[in-house]
């Protein structure tokens, strides 16, 4: 009877580990035989799927081992398929901005996180899309209170910026306030936020409570030099316009209030010498403010954000800008699966300006005026959890008055769907 | 006197460096009674051995192991290929021991009419494509679901055993563990939730028979109710020092004894 067992572990082992690692994971009917025929014990039975399931685990990392300390490789990678169909009007002009009907790709993201033991690791990320890199950083953890990081990585600034990843983002895009304080400056844009080179640390406590703190290269970017781009980001050389590190700073509490509720704040704060004014590389420094908290109600999540900045000689040579908005955002899931979403967004630009594309993305151009608010109403359907998920909403936009403060309206609206993959 | 505090200070610190501390997370099936249990009764014969047991779910034991932040994971399930493939690439080999078979009973109601559920009818209750006692023979009525959270091993044991693996109805309610289940059960007639063997026979609730099987020691060990299920200890490879001995102690026959004196299923 021994030899028999030995005999069809043998065989059984054997004919898995042959096959690959696909196989030895669906084994569990063939184990629960054996189990069943009295061949091995339950106990037996466990270690051998155990067993089974290392060996699909490891066969992997086996092919594609690293460096001699590499004692781990990750691969991950995001699809954002999008769907946009946007019109508009701006009152008494001429012609209405032009309007889309187009699939895009919105992110291909590749990334690899190598593992080297002793608390180091290291990040890279890819976005095929874009053409340029989401991350590329040296980690040293030394426990969960303190992370620390070298190289190029997003900014710690914001509840939607920062703390919300592109794949969990409940209204496709993040919201037009957001998108006019991080996004880059284009005369109308602040540009503080996103990616940056520098030194990062943070960590989180038992108690709750979490910090991030960073110093980095004051301009905002996320462009390769492999594209040809000149913009010294990557490469680190400095102009007059941003030779002074910027600094920025996040702290946030989370707690629960029972097993399936929950709430969270925080505040960020981001100093940018030199990237204020209207034209960069005069001297003028940006500063800029974010508020945010999540309350979760079990099916319920009521989120919303704060921004508030402070722009030298943001709209002239005389005057500063201080431009402020607001996001928030009810959401409720049916099911595991279904979910329903509201999006207010506001943004003031305190006589700076903003175009409807510099909030909405992916719509139409035009419309620069001095304040602006998106309304977003959609649903998301979670086939596998975030990772296999379909979204759509219906976005509408309006900017109101000029900069000066005469009377101007536009409006552009529109549907938004993307299907998105993580892995 | 000088020599009198050294004395003291010295056995002081004998004595710390021989307190050993054991941390074990995991499965609150397994760590709101039945481990803590073990660990009084094994503190009785190792008087210098402390425990820290933090009973919030399967994954939280299996990932604890994966981050070295405990020395036993308690877990109601296997672990799964994401968190074996975690594990090693974190360089720890999960090894799994079974330390008792459980039953996931489905609890009604004491003044519920319905005392015979087949196994589709458990399934449809829990996905909500049933939605009134009437459907099944009882009283006319909405049903009320309480499930686990998704941090336990048993609501993604049942998931598998009792509902096709399919998703659990939107209006269920989600609760910490086995003792709050029965309690809102017990207090709700139109209440249906489960739970594990050591938490079914309490008052104001009483357990459904599926098709014809009741929870039990017998027909968990003859397979013949089919919601049983092993429960198990996950260590880092072979556990080490004072772990080990108490996953002996477990498996010993006076660890056995206290396994069935909880409600569960001996392995033996």
């Amino acid at each position: 009877m021994f030899h028999l067992k030995l005999k069809w572990l043998a065989l059984l082992g054997g004919a898995l580990i042959a096959t690959g690692s696909a196989l030895a994971q669906d084994s569990g009917p063939l184990v629960d035989l054996l189990v069943k025929k009295g061949i091995v014990t339950d106990q037996e039975a466990e270690e051998l799927r155990a067993d089974l399931g290392r060996e699909a685990a490891s066969g992997v990392l086996a092919t594609i081992d690293g460096g001699k300390s590499t004692v781990g490789l990750v691969f991950t990678g995001r699809i954002q398929v999008q769907y946009n169909n946007f019109s508009g009007s701006i009152d008494g002009a001429a012609a209405n901005p032009v309007a889309l009907s187009h699939f895009i790709l919105r992110r291909i993201y590749f990334g690899v996180k190598a593992d080297l033991g002793a608390g180091w690791s290291s990040t890279l990320n890819y976005d095929f899309a874009s053409l340029s890199f989401d991350a590329a950083f040296i980690s040293w953890k030394k426990d969960d209170t303190l992370i620390t990081d070298i190289g190029f990585k997003k900014v710690p600034i914001g509840l939607e910026e920062w703390e919300t990843s592109s794949g969990s983002l409940k209204a496709i895009e993040r919201s037009p306030i957001t998108r006019y304080f991080v996004e880059g400056n284009n005369g109308r844009r602040l540009g503080a936020g996103s990616y940056r080179l520098g030194v990062f640390a943070g960590g989180a406590f038992a108690n709750g409570v979490s910090y991030n703190v960073a110093v980095t290269n004051p301009e905002r970017d996320e462009f390769s030099t492999l594209t040809g781009n000149s913009d010294p980001g990557v490469q680190g050389s400095g102009t007059a316009a941003n030779n002074n590190f910027a600094y920025w700073a996040n702290v946030g509490y989370k707690a629960k209030l029972n097993e399936s509720s929950s709430y969270h704040f925080g505040g960020s704060v981001g100093f940018l010498p030199d990237q204020g004014g209207l034209v960069l590389g005069k001297g003028d420094n940006l500063t800029v403010y974010s508020v945010y908290g999540v309350l979760n109600l079990s099916s319920f999540e009521l989120a919303g954000e704060y921004w508030a900045g402070d722009n030298q000689h943001g709209v002239s040579a005389t005057r500063d800008a201080k431009p402020t908005g607001y996001w928030i955002q009810p959401s409720f899931k049916f099911t595991e699966k279904i979910e329903g979403v509201v999006r207010y967004s506001y943004v003031d630009s305190d006589g700076r300006g903003v175009n409807i594309s510099d909030g909405t993305r992916v719509s139409v151009s035009g419309g620069t005026m001095n304040t602006m608010d998106e309304w977003y109403v959609g649903g998301n359907y979670y086939f596998r959890g975030n990772d296999v998920k379909l979204q759509f909403g219906y976005v509408i936009t309006e900017s109101h008055d000029t900069v000066t403060g005469a009377f101007a309206h536009a409006r552009a609206e529109g549907v938004r769907s993307q299907m998105q993959v993580n892995f | 006197m000088k020599k009198f505090t050294f004395l003291l200070a010295a056995l002081a610190v004998t004595a710390s460096l021989h307190a050993q501390k054991l941390v074990i997370k995991g499965s609150d099936t397994l760590g709101a009674k039945l481990v803590p249990t073990l660990a009084e009764e094994y503190k009785a014969t190792h008087p210098g051995v402390s425990f820290e047991i933090a009973a919030e779910g399967s994954t939280t034991g299996i990932a604890a192991i994966t981050d070295g932040t405990a020395q036993i994971g308690m877990s109601s399930r296997r672990a799964k290929p994401t968190e074996l493939s975690a594990a090693s690439a974190k360089g720890v080999t999960m090894k799994p021991t079974i330390v008792a078979y459980d039953g996931i009973a489905v609890v009604l109601n004491a003044n519920n009419p319905v005392t015979i559920l087949t196994k589709r009818q458990v399934e449809q209750i829990f996905a909500g494509d049933i939605t009134d006692w009437s459907a099944v023979g009882g009283t006319p009525g909405a049903i009320s679901i309480y499930t686990r959270n998704t941090s336990s091993g048993t609501y993604s044991d049942f998931k598998d055993l009792a509902m096709k693996k399919r998703d659990y109805a939107g209006s269920s309610q989600k609760m910490a563990g086995n003792e709050q289940i029965v309690a809102e059960v017990a207090k709700n007639p139109s209440g249906i939730g489960y739970c594990g063997l050591a938490y079914m026979n309490e008052p104001g609730v009483k357990v459904a028979s599926i098709e014809g099987t009741l929870p039990s020691k017998a027909s968990v060990l003859a397979k013949k109710y089919p919601y049983a299920r092993p429960t198990f200890y996950y260590t880092n490879g072979d556990p080490q020092g004072e772990a080990a001995k108490f996953v002996d102690f477990t498996l010993s026959d006076a660890g056995q004894k206290i396994v069935s004196q909880i409600g569960f299923v001996s392995i033996r």
